[in-house]
């Protein structure tokens, strides 16, 4: 139950509602896309985001001889994370939240998923004992949120997530049948369907703007 | 003939096993679909719709396709309908779930969590499993059936043997009667002496010939008081051999079946006005095995002319054996010109 509490407030910190966590990725191996025209730095309502190819980022550049979550492995440079995958960093309250994008075309969309990759504190040069983060306590933020992803140009993107509250909604009613945990005491849920799951449910429900968290869709604009 | 309720083909104990079958079958499924620690709503809802498709697929099955195909002359027509039939619902089970649902219940949301490949193997498996409880059911109503025919039979063969003792035992008095009458025309001192023990023998036949089954030393014992009856009447011009060979103990013989072969015997032979007429009689009992030959030479008969009930006695005893001892006897009459001899080998 702690791990769902942490991996929901972590991933609802990043633009600050109400979005699904799920535990295992809808982006798997064979079915992952690169899009190069995410690369950038984006800016929405005030807020930098910058998106890096993972080997470009700083967190792999650190991590490749210190690994320390499961995410980034060494010698496996032929995977998703590396080749076909995006780190999207911003900095909030002092604070550096690196989040691993992948990406995949269900019905002509695109969807993507994001995990957290790694959290550092800029005071202290990203020391991440600063934030009191152990091994163990990154390895409980393994869980993944999903968002469609439309270009309305190469220089505005917009993020429409999946709507956790929705979701759970529905699960909590038994209208909806998804694999999924919930902490009854916090209200919170996590997704355990499996990728393959995931990815039909997208394909069924995926123009279905119930879905969707319209209100709070993120719009990025590109600034470099 | 109403059906009692205990019996498998009565209809209010078939729904039972069948609604019995289904819920069993929807709580298996959905503890197999629950999404979470135990079943919710969805579960259920499910497992109905699931279940929804594959009840015509296992009652076209069993209803339709089996009764009219399922034999050998069409047993590949038989395979070939029960795979399209299989991939229809398995097809319309997957595109429900994968599509159908969202327009048909559009705010329940659920996929097909199965691949197609797998639903197919699903509804296989299902319909074999159906198709077993089927046939153990039609295997089990087969048995109970034959059970019953072979009751019916029985109880068919027990009428059949009364009417055919009936038959013997006023054939035999008859006959014995004759004999009587012959002897009261002839002013035989011995009549007395006979009639008496015509009262013992009636008193056997009357009473103790009434199970289906007697002890062989009984049946003996009278065998032994009928050839004295028959000697009396017959007087010094009949040679009677009795051989006897073996233990008697405890076996069993169906009453008045000897008698029979011995009265024909008798009325054949040792009555005829032949001089030096002789009946023979060999009787070797093994444990569980008689061997009962009686063979006599033919006289010029002078009994009262009975007509169509000539011949009798000896249609009749064959009747019992076939109803008492079918594939445990042999016997073999041979009608030569100048003798009669019966054989009789009978398991006991």
């Amino acid at each position: 139950m702690k791990k769902i509490i942490v991996s929901f407030l972590i991933t609802a910190s990043l633009f600050q509602f109400s979005c699904v966590t799920s535990w295992q990725p809808v982006v798997t191996y064979n079915t992952a896309i690169p899009d190069n025209r995410l690369i950038g730095t984006w800016n929405s309502e005030g807020q930098d985001y910058i998106v890096e190819r993972v080997f470009e980022s700083a967190v792999y550049k650190k991590q490749k001889n210190e690994p320390i979550t499961p995410l980034i492995k060494k010698g496996i440079k032929d995977s998703i994370l590396y080749s076909k995958s995006y780190i999207m960093r911003y900095t909030k309250d002092k604070i550096e939240y690196h989040f691993f994008c992948s990406m995949i075309k269900i019905n002509n969309e695109v969807f993507m998923n994001m995990i957290v990759a790694d959290i550092t504190s800029i005071n202290n040069g990203g020391d991440i004992s600063e934030l009191h983060l152990s091994q163990n306590w990154l390895d409980r933020l393994h869980t993944y949120t999903i968002a469609r992803v439309q270009f309305t140009n190469t220089n505005i993107i917009k993020l429409d997530f999946i709507d956790g509250s929705f979701i759970y909604d529905k699960i909590k009613n038994g209208r909806m049948k998804l694999k999924h945990e919930s902490d009854d005491l916090y209200d919170t849920f996590v997704i355990t369907a499996s990728p393959n799951e995931l990815q039909q449910f997208i394909q069924k429900y995926g123009n279905d703007d119930r879905f969707f968290d319209k209100e709070n869709s993120v719009t990025l604009i590109r600034k470099s | 003939m109403k059906r009692k309720y205990w019996e498998l083909n009565h209809p209010i104990l078939r729904i039972i096993q069948h609604l019995g079958f289904w819920v069993l079958s929807f709580f298996v499924f959905l503890y197999l679909f629950k999404t979470g620690a135990k079943p919710e709503k969805i579960d259920y809802v499910y497992t109905i719709l699931f279940q929804l498709t594959l009840l015509p697929t296992v009652y076209i099955n069993i209803e339709l396709l089996l009764p009219k195909l399922g034999n050998r002359k069409r047993i590949l027509f038989y395979l070939l309908s029960l795979i399209v039939l299989i991939i229809l619902f398995a097809w319309i089970n997957y595109n429900f779930f994968d599509k159908w649902s969202a327009k048909v219940f559009p705010d329940y949301f659920f996929i097909s969590y199965f691949t197609f490949r797998e639903v197919v193997l699903f509804f296989t498996v299902y319909i074999i499993i159906t198709m077993l409880l089927k046939l153990s059911k039609s295997w089990f109503q087969v048995s109970w059936l034959q059970k019953e025919l072979l009751e019916k039979e029985k109880q068919k063969a027990e009428v059949e043997l009364k009417a055919l003792k009936a038959q013997i035992n006023p054939h035999f008095f008859f006959n014995t009667l004759n004999s009587i009458y012959s002897m009261a025309l002839d002013k035989d001192a011995r009549l007395p002496g006979t009639v008496l023990q015509l009262s013992e023998l009636m008193r056997y036949f009357i009473y103790g010939s009434k199970d289906n089954f007697i002890s062989l030393e009984k049946e003996l014992i009278v065998v032994n008081d009928y050839i004295a009856l028959q000697k009396i009447r017959s007087g010094e011009q009949l040679s009677v051999q009795i051989n006897k060979d073996g233990e008697v103990s405890e076996q069993k013989i169906a009453p008045l079946l000897l008698i029979t072969f011995l009265e024909n015997a008798f009325k054949h032979g040792a009555k005829g006005s032949s001089e030096n007429t002789f009946i023979r009689l060999d009787i070797k009992v093994e444990r569980d095995k008689l061997n009962f030959v009686v063979e006599n030479n033919k006289g010029i008969i002078d009994e009262v002319n009975i007509g169509e009930y000539n011949g009798l006695g000896l249609e009749n005893v064959k009747r019992q054996l076939e109803l008492l001892y079918p594939g445990k006897h042999l016997l073999n009459i041979k009608d030569q010109p100048d003798r009669f001899t019966v054989a009789l080998q009978l398991s006991l």
